[in-house]
Parts: structure tokens; sequence; C-alpha cells
């Protein structure tokens, strides 16, 4: 047969570029333009007048803006390393040969399927402090339960436990799948050497689930800063914004307060802030992963 | 024409595009002054903060429809009065604002700086529109007059606190189960006897979260003898650390030393459920909450005024009707009054009352059939309107959201919840609000 000829053929190169161009589009359009109409804007003041560096002055001296740093910070520090590791030690438990498994593991995964939303009204009636579950159950010990979301002290650690409990379930299922793909030659190997089962966990188990936990802690620590429904069904932000998250302050700032511009300031800071993170994270975790 | 078949992927890819480009502009644009054919098309946001509204809202909108087929009304439920907020500003963004919507009064001052809505005056020509427009209760009308006398909002859905207390605790108390406690140390002292003699958790609750923590101390100021507008007129003076403020947030705080009422949170949207269950002897919340209690009180009941001290009256709260500008032609904001005009007739503000809690806006409503037949069967709906007649203006200013939610609520939270000093909080709490006033005036 005769090799077919095109009439008119476009070079690879500019093919290539052609077929990226609907990607591109998208980045561009959702993406780029986004963030630098962020960026201009929040080079403005209230009244579109600009460029001035105000608002970022303005951050500096914002007590609110400062204090739902610290508590999202706080949030983030305390809920990504306890849900990982409560995900590890359920994955580890239920990847056994146990009875009821398959139920055991379809109940822990049930809150991660949950919308935030739904979870916030459920638990919003658990800590209530006269009518609640969680008090109703303290009382049949004698215990008089604290007000969990009123209690200035209490509200931040309240609205943890949430997060905790919402997310373990939802990387356990990673850390399942992580299970999977060790080799189980390695834990007949530690059966017939007798090592324990805690060093095998220690040894070899740990340090072969290092890919999926740096993908969990990445997951989970955007997770921490971006959800935030349950500060609006929960507390608003209260009281004395004992519970202000920085998405919520964003969204108050430029939804409530209508100043866009001061919250597109507030958050660029906070992308400043993830980016870094992740790639903290990136970089310490990575000297300890072993890939295979 | 020969086209090799990447050529021809390209080009099919490039029309997919355009068309979903074409798409997308075609539905964008409604555009012109909303008229077609003689009909009128306007948007109209209504909230719900007591989910009995909504429902009352759809049945009017559909007997509008019916009265009125020259005016198409698209009638959009927008959740709660913030969220409400939030959906006209990005409507206005857009420029598509509704015509109409119900907003929540003390919005006034931020949305008029914004330009974002349109006086009622020019349309309000003739005798029979300022006969409408006088008939609202003044009490009522104050938050929606500005410092000029443009009428910015017209009264819906209002309410004023009001003092529920539990007559069965009143009288194993030893209590006279009907009299109310009426000034600052009887309220102490039927508290107390509420708690020792009838086993009640707590005496008193009076509210204390955010969204609403100025709203009562707004009347704790009253009584205290101060200024329990709190705001001026032009909402860019407001007073926070006089005297009478501070008396009034201390004796606020007094209430959790002397164990009356707990120094956490007392939670807005849980009091109600606490004071039906028998956990509080007293209440002090919004008359909006009379219709869900007598529905579910499992007790008896009643319902009075707020006590007084060296003054009276309790803030008014709740809704305005406002017209708004971006995109709105005038035979639009036009249809608008004619929308308004009729969800306020005497009989539906009377309908709403019944049904819902809030307060009738008019003496008209109130000496409506329906109404009437209902005070006769439901004595405590009239202690919402004996209350009417001392109340005062919701503190209202520009940058609401700063100046109330985000400092004046805190600084009574840190009094009340963590014992902060009350005169260093509030003198705290006056600069504050001071320095983000400045740059409204």
């Amino acid at each position: 047969m005769k090799p077919r000829t095109s009439p008119r053929r476009l070079p690879d190169q500019v093919f290539a570029y052609a077929l990226l161009v609907p990607a591109f589009a998208f980045l561009v359009l959702f993406t780029v333009k986004p963030l630098v109409s962020t960026v201009v804007s929040s080079l403005y003041d209230r009244r579109d007048e600009g460029p001035t560096l105000d608002n970022y002055r303005l951050l500096a001296e914002d007590e609110v803006f400062r204090k739902a740093l610290v508590n999202n910070l706080l949030f983030s520090v305390l809920t990504v390393p306890v849900s990982l590791a409560l995900a590890m030690l359920l994955a580890v438990l239920l990847q056994r040969a146990l009875k009821g498994k398959a139920l055991l593991r379809a109940g822990v995964f049930a809150p991660a399927i949950l919308p935030v939303v739904a979870v916030a009204v459920i638990w919003l009636y658990f800590y209530q402090p006269n009518i609640g579950v969680i008090n109703e159950v303290l009382g049949w010990f004698g215990v008089t339960g604290p007000d969990w979301l009123g209690d200035t002290a209490l509200v931040l650690p309240s609205l943890m436990a949430m997060m905790v409990w919402k997310e373990a379930g939802f990387f356990m299922i990673f850390y399942l799948a992580g299970l999977q793909a060790i080799d189980p030659e390695l834990d007949e190997a530690s059966l017939l050497e007798g090592t324990g089962r805690f060093t095998h966990f220690r040894r070899v188990t740990f340090p072969l689930l290092m890919p999926t936990t740096l993908f969990a802690a990445i997951v989970a620590l955007a997770d921490s800063i971006k959800m935030v429904d349950f500060v609006f069904v929960m507390t608003q932000g209260g009281p004395d914004n004992a519970s202000n998250l920085l998405l919520y302050y964003i969204y108050r700032v430029t939804f409530a307060q209508h100043w866009p511009q001061y919250g597109a300031a507030i958050s660029l800071l906070v992308i400043g802030v993830l980016v870094a993170l992740a790639v903290l994270q990136i970089r310490l975790l990575d000297r300890r992963i072993h890939y295979r | 024409m020969a086209l090799s078949p990447r050529t021809r992927a390209l080009a099919a890819t490039t029309l997919a595009l355009t068309a979903i480009a074409g798409c997308s502009s075609a539905s964008g644009g409604s555009g012109g002054d909303g008229a077609k054919d003689g009909v009128v098309s306007i948007d109209f946001y209504y909230p719900d903060q007591v989910g009995t509204l909504s429902t009352l809202i759809d049945g009017y909108l559909k007997d509008f429809a019916k009265e009125h087929p020259e005016i198409k009304v698209k009638g959009v439920y927008s959740g709660d009065y913030d969220q409400t907020l939030a959906a006209v500003n990005t409507a206005i963004d857009a420029r598509k604002a509704p015509a109409l919507a119900i907003m929540d009064q003390s919005f006034m001052h931020d949305l008029v700086e914004r330009k974002a809505v349109t006086a009622w005056n020019p349309f309000l020509t003739s005798d029979a529109d300022r006969k409408w427009k006088d008939s609202f209760y003044p009490q009522f009308m104050s938050n929606s007059v500005g410092a000029d006398g443009q009428v910015w909002g017209i009264p819906f859905a209002r309410s004023t606190i009001v003092q529920y207390w539990n007559k069965d605790y009143f009288k194993k108390a030893g209590l006279d189960p009907e009299k109310p406690p009426a000034g600052w140390d009887e309220l102490v002292a039927d508290a107390k006897a509420v708690q020792s003699g009838a086993g009640a958790k707590w005496g008193l609750f009076i509210p204390t979260s955010t969204g609403t923590a100025y709203w009562l101390y707004q009347a704790l100021v009253q009584q205290a003898g101060g200024d329990g507008a709190i705001s001026d007129r032009a909402g860019t003076k407001v007073t926070v650390n006089s005297e009478q403020n501070v008396k009034a947030l201390e004796f606020w705080a007094s209430l959790g030393t002397q164990k009356i009422a707990p120094t956490t949170e007392v939670a807005w949207g849980t009091s109600t459920d606490d004071f039906l269950a028998g956990t509080t002897g007293i209440l002090w919340t919004t008359s909006g909450r009379i219709g869900s209690i007598q529905e579910k009180a499992g007790f008896d009941w009643g319902v009075s005024a707020l006590p007084a001290g060296a003054g009276k009256g309790a803030p008014t709260g709740g809704g305005s009707l406002m017209l708004f500008d971006a995109g709105v032609s005038k035979k639009q904001k036009e249809a608008a009054v004619t929308l308004a005009k009729f969800l306020t007739t005497p009989e539906r503000a009377a309908d709403v009352s019944i049904k819902s809690g809030y307060i009738a806006t008019s003496e008209a409503a109130w000496n409506t059939e329906a109404m009437r037949a209902h005070l006769a069967k439901h004595p405590q709906a009239k202690a919402p309107h004996d209350a009417v007649a001392d109340a005062i203006p919701e503190m209202a200013t520009p940058d609401r959201d700063r100046v109330v939610y985000q400092t004046l609520a805190p600084a009574l939270q840190s009094v009340l919840l963590k014992g902060a000093d009350p005169r260093k909080a509030l003198d705290k709490a006056q600069s504050d609000i001071d320095a983000v006033l400045k740059t409204h005036r």
C-alpha cells in the first residue's frame, strides 16, 4: 500500500501546542486570572482608589486577623498529626482478619462521606450544654459537663475533636490502600525471624507508608485551612473570636463587610503560608521516604 | 477541501469551544428594562429567619400574580439576613440587583453609603402613597429613614425583645405567677427565687451570642438610663463607654457572678429550647419566638415587655423592604413598589404576625378582624404590641459587621465570659469603633 500523505500537515510542535490550548485556556481562566486579579485588587483601597499598600498595613494591626491566624495555626498543627496517627492506627488494626471487618471499616469511613455542614449540625447537638448527648452521657457518671461551644477556652478544642473524627476515617482509606501495596513476604519474614509486632510496624510498615503519609499530610493541611463550613453552622467564629478561622474571616471581610480588596490581601497571605508549609513538608519528609 | 485528520480535529475543538462561549453569553444577558409584551419582570429576594415566613411569602406571591398579571415576580428565597446581604451584594456587583428585597433594617447605612439602594420618596407622590408610608408605627420607621429624611425602607417582619417567664416555676417558688419582674432588683430576686425555690438550673437567660449580644445590650443600656440606641441617626457617632454603658454591662456580668446565669455563652439559637426544657426560669429574647413557645411549652408561661430602670424600652429588630438600583429600570422599581404595597396591607401584616410571631407593623393591622380573633384566643400575643410603644431604634452604623460583630460583641463577651473589666473593655471598643467610623464620616 502506498503511504498516505496529507496534503497539508501541521508541524508536530504546533500540533502539540494546539492540543494544549484548551487546557491552558482553562488554567488561565480559572487559576492565573483570579490570582492576578487578587494581587491587583489587594493593592486598592475600599473605594477602589490606589494603588496603595494600605491593606497590608492594616493587616499588621488587625487584631481579629491575628487571632484567626493563631487559631488556624493551632487548629492545623494539632488536627493534622492527630488525624493521621489515628488513621494509620485504624488502618493497621482494620487490615487484619477480623470479624465484622467490613462493617467496622464502613463505620469508620462514614463520617468522611458526610458533608461538613451535616457533620456540623450533628455535633452542634452533641455539644449542647443542657440538652446535648455528650453532657447527657457525662451526667450518668455524675459529671456536670461544660458548655463546649460557649466557653472561650473549650470551643476551639471541641471543633478540633470534630475535625479529627471526620478526617481520620477519610485518611484511613489511603492507609489501607498503602498497606495493600506492602509485600506480604515482609510480614512472613518478620514472622520467621520472630520480630515483635511493634518492631515490625516501626521498622517495616511505618517507613513503607511514608509516601502515603506525605500525600495525606498535604491534603489534611489544606483541608484544615479550607474546610470552615462548620464555623458558619456552629459558632460564627465566636464567642469572643475564639473560633474565628482564616477562611471564615476572609468570607466575612469580603462578603458581609463587602471589602473584597482587604479580603484579597488576606487571601494572598494565606496562600503564601500554605505554599510555604507544603514546601516545608515535602522537604522535611522527602528525605525520610523510601520509594520503591 | 482536503484537510488532514489533525487539522480537522483541531477545527472541531475550536468550533466546540466557540459554541460553549456563545451559550454562556446568550444566557447571560437578560438586560433591558425587564419589560416584554407589556409585562414587567422583577426579582424579589426574601430571607426567612424563623422558618415560617418563606411559605407565607410564597402564598402572597401567588395571590399577587393573580391580581397583577402585568407584573411577573421571581421570588428568590435567600437564606437568613446575612446570606441575603451576601447574595444581594453579589447581584449588585453583577449589575443584576433584585428590584425589591427584604433586608435587615440595620444594613441601611452600608447600602445607602454604597448607593446600592434607591429612596422610596420619588415613588410616593400621591396622598394615598404618603398615607401608606405614614401608616407604619414611627418606632419601626426610625430605622428606615436617613438623617436627611429620605425613606430607605418599609417595615416588614419586625420584632422587639420581650421577657418570657415560667409561671409554674413562679408558683412553686412562692412568687405571684401573674407578676413578671418589673425592675432590675425584682429581676435578680425572682431569678434567685426560681433557682432556690423551684429547682430551676438557671434563673435568667440574656443571650450573649456574637450575632445578638449588642441587641440585648441596647435594652440594658436603656434601662440603666443611657441612650439605648447607642448610634446616632446618621450612624457615624457611637457611644459605648458612658457611665450608663458601663453600669449596664456591670449588671449583665453580675448575673454570672451571682450564678443566676452561666458564665459561658448563652446561645441565641438554643436559649428558647432551654426555656422550653425548664433550664431557665426567665428568658429575654425576640418576640418572634412567641409562636414556637406557644406551640411547644409544656407549662404555663407568660410574656411581657422588659423590666424598666432609670429608662425603659427595647430596640426593634427585623426587616425592611428596600429598592435596589444596580441594573433596575424605573418601570421595574414601580412594579416593586406595587408589590411592596401588596405585601404590607393591614390584612397581610396581621397574617404575618399571627402565623410567624412577628409584630404587625401598623395600628390598622392590629385592628383587623383576624388579629382581634387571634388576640382573644392568645392574649399573650399582645405583649409585643405593648412593648412597641416604648421601642427604641436598633443600633445601626456603616460598616456594621466590623463595628457590631467584630468589635462590640467580642468586647461584651470578654467581660461576660472571661471576666474582663467592663470599663476597660468598653473604652477599647469605643476607640476601635471610632477608628472604623472615622473613614465613613
